[in-house]
């Protein structure tokens, strides 16, 4: 067995396609009585990629496809060879799918790779895209002329339920790639001064910033903002301290986390902030930061919770704040 | 401020905030897409996509559209499962998030212009679907990511009804800036694996994509001196090297197949934002596809052409914000007068091969 299936062997190859040529010619001899005499063959449920080669097979037997259209037809077969190799022709149409995230079909046909050593091609999931593409491409027309409407809809069943099977995929994709604009850009997330409208703007460039095409928005964006708000306890008692924050922020993508509303919104949130902080010589509110005597520190916002270090010695202060953006435009 | 004030207000709404969620009011949950697909049982074989231009389109928006559609469709009309794209909701938080109208108002009233906060809106809402699909790549990507959503739910509607991909005939009118996501749609649907709506690879086709009144040449020539200033641009279709191109796939065997069949672009003599400006062409803002099929129309007894009326609907379109519903029928850029004009031409390609 395994002889006859090592690829490099010319004889062994020539004798893998007369097995795969009679079997295939086999199967749609079968599949074509089926069809005239009872109007619709019964497809294995659920579907599987056996029901895709099947149907091509009789596809090229009823329009003539390897003297139509030679070359294709020669890519088709190959193609076709490889799949059923590959023994994977009872793992169901979902699967592909699965395929392509690395999981499901592909790791089986591994699996049995590594007991017969078979030749699984690394591109399983380009192997079925090939075919797809000749039947929706060459085959198309000639498909259209040679078979009835109930044959032709035999033949385009598995089809249709794999290109369905592959969209579902494919919306899931998309729901979360909007749910993270949701989070990023939506109702819940942080509202930008114009300072950091035009840092976010430029960072779009950096990697982590702006947008993935498959997945969405990255997560990253500047901060740069002057928060009034914080608070500090000295000397006995509280005092209000302005800060001026820079620094990174990070939206979390999970899905139970950043809902709006309740304890869960605090212990979840949305964003996690972190940077530099800078606040004034003195504990005072609206006190302009930047003078030499400004105390350094860094800032961690758990979502809308905030807390600083800044100063050193005995000026230093633990600050604690909320995100609020109070002065439009600029804080 | 007194700090101790202050605390107890940072610890109330701490503590009210947990409190909500204690005595168990309804948290909002986490949505999903910004609205889900419309999803809507095919009667028959054919399906129409409406995706508006600039303004704030909502449910109800496309009603007086869609009954016009139906009645130029006559009794085809009821073969028809007619779909409506809603986007605006992702510029709406885009606008939000940098605080758009804020500084329109106070650019307005910087530069003493006599700006309400309604006409700022307005404006700003302007501003918003023009510049952001531009400059800030998330908004592109993300209308892009709806569109895409909204015709992949199409197809699986219509493999629902028992309607194979090949079979389906699926059409796509797009007005004015919709014409640009449309645009941008249809490309990444033809070249993107991870859509499942190519042409070769999925079998997806689409019998018509009708652009009327697209502004995607003149957001060509705009930009071509403002490359370095758009992010992900590699991404960005309209922007690509060479000519604007009607979207095809190759296969392996060098095969190729176009994703749209038929390239329609419908454009007004009168209309500036589809290429002509007082019935002359502009080389540099109209919309010229190879492959595509032209359609004029001249638009007569709409205007003088002249340059007071030029400004006047220009102003109507500035000020209203929308030009799906808050502009009249007798503005040269209105989607409604498109429709209504060519309601033969338009019948005859929605129904015939």
């Amino acid at each position: 067995m395994a002889r006859v299936h090592r690829p490099e062997c010319g004889y062994a190859a020539r004798m893998a396609d007369a097995r795969v040529s009679r079997w295939c010619r086999a199967i749609a001899l079968v599949l074509s009585v089926s069809i005239t005499a009872t109007g619709g063959a019964q497809m294995a449920e659920p579907p599987a990629l056996g029901d895709i080669v099947v149907a091509v097979e009789y596809a090229r037997l009823i329009t003539g496809f390897s003297q139509h259209a030679p070359q294709a037809d020669a890519v088709l077969v190959r193609n076709i060879r490889k799949l059923i190799e590959a023994r994977v022709l009872t793992r169901p149409l979902a699967e592909v799918e699965r395929d392509a995230a690395g999981r499901g079909l592909l790791a089986r046909a591994r699996e049995q790779q590594s007991r017969y050593d078979f030749g699984i091609p690394d591109n399983l999931t380009d192997v079925i895209d090939t075919i797809v593409m000749i039947v929706n491409g060459e085959m198309r027309e000639p498909l259209g002329r040679a078979a009835s409407e109930v044959e032709l809809a035999r033949i385009r069943a598995p089809f249709d339920q794999l290109a369905d099977v592959q969209l579902a995929a494919s919306m899931s994709k998309s729901a979360r790639a909007l749910e993270r604009y949701e989070r990023m850009y939506g109702p819940g997330s942080v509202q930008l001064n114009l300072v950091e409208t035009g840092l976010n703007y430029a960072a779009q460039w950096l990697p982590g910033f702006g947008v993935d095409k498959e997945h969405g928005p990255l997560p990253l964006e500047l901060v740069s903002s002057w928060s009034p708000m914080y608070l500090t306890y000295a000397a006995g008692h509280a005092e209000a301290v302005s800060v001026f924050e820079a620094g990174v922020r990070s939206y979390i993508f999970r899905s139970d986390w950043g809902r709006s509303g309740g304890l869960r919104s605090i212990l979840k949130p949305g964003h996690v902030t972190a940077g530099v902080a800078v606040a004034p010589e003195g504990d005072a509110v609206m006190r302009n930061p930047f003078t030499s005597a400004s105390r350094m520190g860094v800032f961690f916002a758990y979502g809308t919770i905030k807390v600083a270090w800044v100063g050193s010695g005995d000026d230093s202060r633990f600050l604690l704040s909320r995100e609020m953006r109070i002065i439009p435009l600029v804080f | 401020m007194p700090g101790h004030l202050v605390l107890h207000g940072q610890l109330y709404g701490l503590v009210s905030e947990g409190c909500t969620g204690l005595a168990g009011r309804r948290r909002d949950s986490f949505a999903g897409m910004p609205r889900p697909p419309q999803s809507i049982d095919w009667p028959d074989r054919d399906a129409l996509l409406l995706v508006h231009g600039v303004g704030n389109a909502a449910p109800g928006h496309y009603e007086r559209l869609e009954g016009s559609i139906r009645s130029l469709l006559g009794s085809d009309a009821d073969q028809f499962a007619i779909y409506t794209l809603y986007y605006d909701e992702i510029h709406d938080w885009m606008r939000a998030k940098v605080r758009l109208d804020e500084v329109v108002g106070v650019l307005a009233k910087a530069l003493r212009a006599e700006m309400g906060d309604e006409d700022a809106a307005a404006v700003a809402e302007l501003l918003g679907d023009l510049v952001t699909p531009a400059f800030h790549a998330p908004s592109r990507v993300g209308i892009r990511e709806v569109l895409l959503a909204q015709i992949k739910q199409i197809v699986r509607d219509g493999l629902r009804a028992g309607v194979g991909i090949w079979s389906q005939r699926i059409s796509i009118i797009s007005h004015s800036l919709g014409c640009l996501h449309s645009y941008e749609a249809l490309h990444a649907a033809a070249k993107e694996p991870q859509h499942a709506l190519r042409p070769l690879s999925n079998g997806v086709t689409f019998r018509n994509a009708i652009f009327i009144a697209s502004p995607i040449q003149l957001v060509r020539s705009a930009a071509a001196g403002m490359r370095t200033l758009m992010p992900y641009k590699e991404d960005f279709a309209v922007l690509a090297r060479g000519s604007l191109s009607i979207p095809v796939q190759a296969s392996v065997t060098g095969y190729s197949e176009r994703s749209v069949r038929r390239w329609i672009s419908l454009t007004g003599a009168l209309d500036p934002l589809g290429g002509y400006l007082m019935r002359r062409r502009i080389a540099g803002a109209f919309m010229d596809v190879p492959g595509q099929e032209t359609v004029i129309d001249k638009q007569d007894g709409l205007a003088q052409a002249g340059f007071s009326d030029l400004m006047s609907f220009l102003r109507e379109i500035l000020v209203s914000g929308d030009t799906t519903t808050g502009i009249t029928a007798r503005n040269p850029h209105s989607w409604q007068g498109y429709i209504d004009r060519n309601a033969d031409m338009l019948r005859a390609w929605l129904t015939h091969a």
